[in-house]
């Protein structure tokens, strides 16, 4: 029930917003008819506010310059611990090793922090944490959704999701790749993977379903994430109507249709599994020489037929984009029914937001093209505003998914524009954008708040504190593992089933039964864990990841006694705990050596004498209980599949999972 | 002022909305929520039902079998399906390429029962019992035809996922009258026939409604709630002391901190141990007295079973749970209708006369609403005849049922052509029927709003009439 508070603060931070909409020059103009609102217009960089006292780069002279005007001050510059936890879930997903703590604290130079940034954004687990957020947008799932909802294989789209971030591919390439990778001149293997991104939708395998009606509706889902993602607009209200209130026509929503129109596919597949075409195999040229060395060893078809479906998992076939020769025809259709066809329609681009092109050269490259050309009001914004709510927890406009006429008035709108013009003329460098938000000044607050700020700042929108926010949902299972000492520390491949209540799949059991992975496969990062879109995790679903049936870019961050049952009970946590207990126990020293060598390593700071003495009281009680009940101290250690040492004393160890029992449940731990 | 707005977190929404609370008058409150719930919930009517009970038939119950017999039609049977009646009007790839389409009429008898005289099948004839108490619409129109479209439209509003459930939507606006349990509450079966589509939790999913609002579903093996159970080693008092760690640290942290969500964390973990003792007290029935199970009948000793699930329903009732919705699987008969659908009706027949019987004993019945009904019906024409053959799906007109909650028991409203094809008579599209229910739970449908995308999103989208004439 903390809806009511919630609706408070964003009304008390739009009246903010809205007095500053009225005095920043933004405004609505009516000329002729025609409307022209600000996010139609190209951002120009804005003069960066008078140098001030406080700030490390130009993000914190407009925040100070905001926050001055509400009679705000910046909040103390947060303890370092704090800030290292914060920045390093923030680019790679995990809490920092107690070792790489201790190598920031040590590091006193004025360059600590930025060498620590550079650290982090060159770890491989930055490419991981970044397309576990692309995903959402991407609607990425290992499932094709709707009724049967069988397996799909399109992980070695993600794969290449990782590795563009790992290796920082400015984000015009990135979205040229992916919109129309198959378009450049001689694709590579990894450039027509790329165009996946318009495959991930769900696709209809119910018997009986009109193949006409789910084409025309995958072309219209591509539609409809390409601008939710790129151009931060609500198209879908055009595919039956003019737009309500952007400047966005019906007859423009079917051009853009017309873009995606052109490829040889099947709306309906009875009981689809894997990879419906047009589709290319993985890595071909491995997977060919492979094949052909199997050929060699093995002189018996039978042999090799075997060899060869051992390795093909591992080079699977992926949904993939390629234009027919011959166009396939776009129509307005009424009412947005596939089946009311109108007047046909060439692709093209919205009249309010590009000038008049050649109508018949345009493909999907002029489309990728023209929203990273510079010049597109939109896209930078957008991706700038995104990534600001990644960090921030909201973005400077809070609708993240709709920069429209209709959108909340933005709580920086100079920052904005002068970020998303610094982001183009900087070569759309996403690590660059990252290390100036995450050294900034304003991200280096602290989180603590006093009364003052909680009623002029409630939801922080105006940045005068640090950014306090709950883990995302594979955020906090990857920390149970990290700390656990489960984590296998693996980049890409396949996903793999993880644990999951018994009996989830009972409703949907006639689909397939559930088989779960084993070993190394149960702990790798929640990124690879498989989504069945039908069926989710639910550990997952209850801390808020999106079910990836349709694009999502906004998760909420809700706060429900469902999420402390999960964290309490579930058997990934109760075996992180036990493991997590396991190396508090094997730590040379006291007792309470033990147990603060376990709380810094969820928290990264050292408890105080009256946590210490609390969480030590705790476990003398509950080790005095399993002393004289071995058989509940056994039955404990026995949650998950993996061992644990044999050398220690059980009743000991189940003691001390209830002290990583209470530690993974903190607050503070769930959150950065 | 915040302040002082903070603290309505923990009223009861309801009466905070009814505009007694704190002498905050609704006019207030439309500002308040100006932003995420435009204009908020006006109840400018009274509420006739605090609770809904929806009972979802999932796959498509046979109105021509069930509730809407067609005694000439019986002259028709073999010949081929008018295209007077059909117009043209699309039919799924399962049947249009099927060389004809033979009318079929039912096979199964119709008997008027009760002093309202309403006609029920012989399959169900403890529905027919309860006749004077229900309403049977026999003219409800949808837009889908396929399952998931079909019943994503009937829970969304929309046929496209991402939509809040209806029931995130009363959750959202009525929260919740137990702080014990969530308000939202999911129960699902499977009929004895073989023909089930699955179900998935978006189907009770909250969208973009925050996501607390999510129905919770219950289990009828493993836990009833996931994750409810302690683990093997932890016991009740265990968790306790576990759990006392827990809230003294975090109240340490909230004192440092000061952030309120700190403190919204400590409560939400109390109310997991709290839910650690009132669901399985929920879900044990031992206390039930055989008299009481016995109008359920003998399956409702089966946990998991629509038996079973309508008697929990019940006891959600009574425990001032807002939507209690059930899904059972299994009417999807496009083969073997002759011996799935008495299967069928076998199952759900007099567990659903016997919560409306069981219900109205104990004086709730008339501000519980009761729903029963699947997301299409099913055509009069055989698929497969040649073989042991069915029907299949029919989004022109169907019937649903309706009980209690301020609708008049012993009504029929609609009607649909000698074909049971089209409607004739005052049609009711999914969007009226969404109208009517949130109506009936004083909420108006128009202005109870949510903003998300820059653009007031309702239930029932642009549409949605209220019913007047079903409301008694």
């Amino acid at each position: 029930m903390r809806g009511i508070s919630r609706h408070l603060n964003c009304i008390l931070a739009c009246k903010l917003g809205v007095l500053h909409f009225l005095f920043s020059g933004y405004e609505i103009l009516a000329k002729d008819k025609k409307i022209e609102h600000w996010t139609y217009i190209k951002p120009i960089k804005a003069k960066v506010p008078e140098n001030s006292r406080w700030g490390y780069n130009e993000i914190d002279f407009f925040i100070i310059d905001k926050m001055k005007s509400v009679g705000l001050s910046p909040q103390q510059e947060a303890p370092r611990e704090e800030w290292l936890r914060r920045a390093s879930f923030d680019i790679t997903g995990l809490p920092p090793s107690l070792n790489e703590i201790d190598l920031f604290l040590k590091d006193d130079s004025e360059e600590a922090y930025n060498k620590a940034v550079k650290r982090l954004l060159s770890s491989s687990k930055y490419g991981e944490r970044m397309a576990a957020w692309w995903l959402d947008g991407a609607r990425y799932g290992d499932s094709h959704g709707y009724d049967n909802d069988l397996e799909n294989s399109q992980w070695p789209w993600r794969n290449w999701v990782i590795e563009s971030f790992n290796s920082n591919k400015p984000f015009d390439v990135f979205t040229v790749e992916q919109l129309a990778g198959d378009l450049l001149p001689n694709p590579s293997n990894d450039q027509m993977i790329a165009t996946g991104f318009n495959r991930n939708h769900r696709i209809q395998t119910e018997g009986g379903a009109i193949d006409e009606e789910w084409r025309t509706e995958y072309v219209i889902d591509r539609v409809e994430t390409m601008g939710t993602v790129w151009m931060g607009l609500t198209l879908s209200c055009a595919r039956c109507h003019d737009h309500k209130y952007d400047p966005i026509t019906q007859r423009e929503f079917y051009q853009l249709f017309a873009f995606f129109n052109n490829l040889d596919e099947k709306g309906f597949i009875n009981n689809l599994r894997g990879s419906a075409e047009p589709r290319i195999r993985y890595k071909k040229k491995e997977f060919d020489l492979k094949v052909s060395q199997i050929k060699k060893d093995y002189p018996e078809k039978s042999d090799q037929d075997q060899q060869i479906s051992k390795i093909e998992p591992f080079y699977p076939h992926v949904m993939v984009m390629r234009e027919m020769p011959k166009k396939r025809k776009a129509f307005i259709l009424d009412g947005g029914q596939y089946d009311a066809i109108g007047e046909e329609v060439l692709p093209g681009l919205p009249s309010s937001l590009s000038s008049v092109f050649d109508e018949s050269l345009m493909n999907r490259m002029t489309l990728a093209k023209w929203l990273v050309d510079g010049e597109h009001p939109l896209t930078s914004r957008v991706i700038v505003n995104r990534i600001w709510a990644l960090f921030f927890g909201t973005g400077i406009i809070s609708s993240t998914e709709n920069l429209g006429v209709r959108t909340s008035p933005p709580s920086h709108p100079k920052l904005l524009d002068w970020l998303a013009v610094d982001f183009a003329e900087n070569g759309w460098n996403i690590k660059r954008l990252v290390e100036q938000i995450i050294t900034s000044s304003a991200y280096r607050q602290k989180h603590a708040v006093d009364a003052e700020r909680l009623k002029i700042d409630p939801d922080n929108r105006l940045i005068s504190r640090g950014p306090r926010l709950r883990l995302e949902s594979e955020m906090i299972r990857d920390q149970a593992l990290f700390v656990s000492g489960l984590l296998v520390d693996k980049i890409g491949g396949p996903s793999y089933w993880v644990y999951q209540p018994v009996g989830l799949w009972r409703d949907i059991e006639k689909r397939g039964k559930f088989e779960q992975d084993h070993g190394d496969k149960l702990y790798r990062r929640s990124l690879y864990s498989r989504i069945r879109r039908t069926v989710p995790n639910p550990s997952m679903a209850i801390f808020d990841m999106p079910s990836r049936e349709v694009c999502s870019v906004i998760r909420s961050k809700s706060n429900t006694p469902l999420q402390a049952l999960s964290l309490l009970n579930s058997v990934t946590h109760v075996e992180a705990a036990k493991k997590f207990a396991e190396r508090m126990l094997l730590i040379e020293g006291e007792l309470k050596d033990k147990i603060r060598w376990g709380f810094r390593s969820v928290t990264s700071r050292l408890p105080d004498d009256t946590e210490l003495e609390l969480l030590l009281k705790g476990y003398q009680r509950r080790l005095d209980y399993y002393k004289t009940n071995s058989d509940q101290s056994n039955a404990l250690l026995g949650v998950g599949e993996s061992k644990v040492s044999s050398l220690l004393n059980p009743d000991e160890l189940a003691s001390m999972t209830t002290v990583a029992n209470v530690l993974l449940n903190l607050d503070e731990v769930i959150n950065k | 002022m915040i302040e002082e707005f903070r603290s309505l977190d923990h009223l009861n929404r309801r009466t905070f909305l009814s505009g007694s609370a704190h002498g905050i008058g609704l006019t207030a409150l439309g500002s308040l929520f100006s932003n995420d719930l435009n204009g908020a919930l006006h109840l400018d009517h009274i509420a006739r039902a605090k609770r809904v009970i929806y009972l979802f038939q999932s796959g498509g119950p046979s109105q021509i079998d069930l509730f809407d017999p067609k005694e000439n039609l019986e002259k028709q049977r073999g010949k081929e399906l008018p295209e007077s009646v059909r117009m043209g009007q699309r039919i799924t790839t399962m049947t249009s390429t099927q060389k004809s389409l033979p009318v079929h009429p039912t096979n199964y008898s119709f008997k008027k029962y009760g002093q309202s005289g309403t006609s029920f099948s012989e399959l169900i004839p403890n529905i027919g019992s309860m006749s004077d108490d229900i309403c049977l619409i026999r003219s409800l129109h949808t837009e889908a035809i396929n399952h998931d479209p079909a019943i994503t439209f009937f829970q969304t509003g929309s046929q496209l996922a991402g939509r809040p459930s209806i029931g995130s939507w009363i959750s959202y606006g009525l929260g919740s009258e137990n702080n014990n349990l969530p308000s939202y509450i999911v129960l699902t079966s499977r009929g004895g026939s073989s023909d089930a589509q699955p179900l998935y939790s978006r189907l009770w999913a909250s969208g973009f409604l925050p996501t607390e609002n999510s129905g919770v579903k219950l289990r009828s093996s493993g836990d009833p709630v996931h994750y409810l159970s302690n683990p093997p080693g932890i016991s009740n008092s265990m968790r306790r002391d576990i759990l006392d760690d827990l809230k003294g640290l975090n109240e340490k942290q909230s004192s440092v901190i000061g952030d309120p969500e700190i403190n919204s964390r400590i409560s939400q973990y109390e109310m997991a141990f709290r839910m650690q003792t009132s669901v399985p007290e929920l879900v044990q029935i031992s206390d039930e007295p055989e008299s009481v199970l016995n109008l359920y009948g003998s399956d409702v000793k089966r946990p998991g079973s629509y038996a079973a699930n309508c008697l929990l329903a019940r006891r959600l009732a009574e425990r001032g749970v807002n939507f209690i919705q059930l899904f059972h699987m299994g009417w999807d008969h496009h083969f073997k209708l002759s011996e799935n659908l008495p299967r069928q009706c076998k199952d759900t027949d007099k567990p659903t006369a016997g919560l409306i019987a069981d219900l109205k004993q104990r004086g709730l019945l008339e501000d519980t609403l009761i729903i029963w009904g699947g997301e299409f019906g099913r055509t009069v024409y055989a698929q497969s005849p040649e073989k042991n053959g069915g029907r299949d799906h029919h989004p022109k007109c169907f019937t649903m049922m309706m009980a209690g909650g301020g609708v008049k028991g012993g009504y029929v409203h609609g009607e649909t052509d000698d074909y049971c094809y089209n409607i004739t008579k005052d049609p009711v599209h999914v969007h009226d029927l969404n109208a009517t229910i949130m109506h009936l739970m004083g909420v108006n449908h128009e202005e109870f709003t949510f903003n998300f995308q820059g653009r007031d999103y309702r239930l029932t989208d642009v549409h949605g009439r209220i019913v007047n004439k079903i409301i008694a």
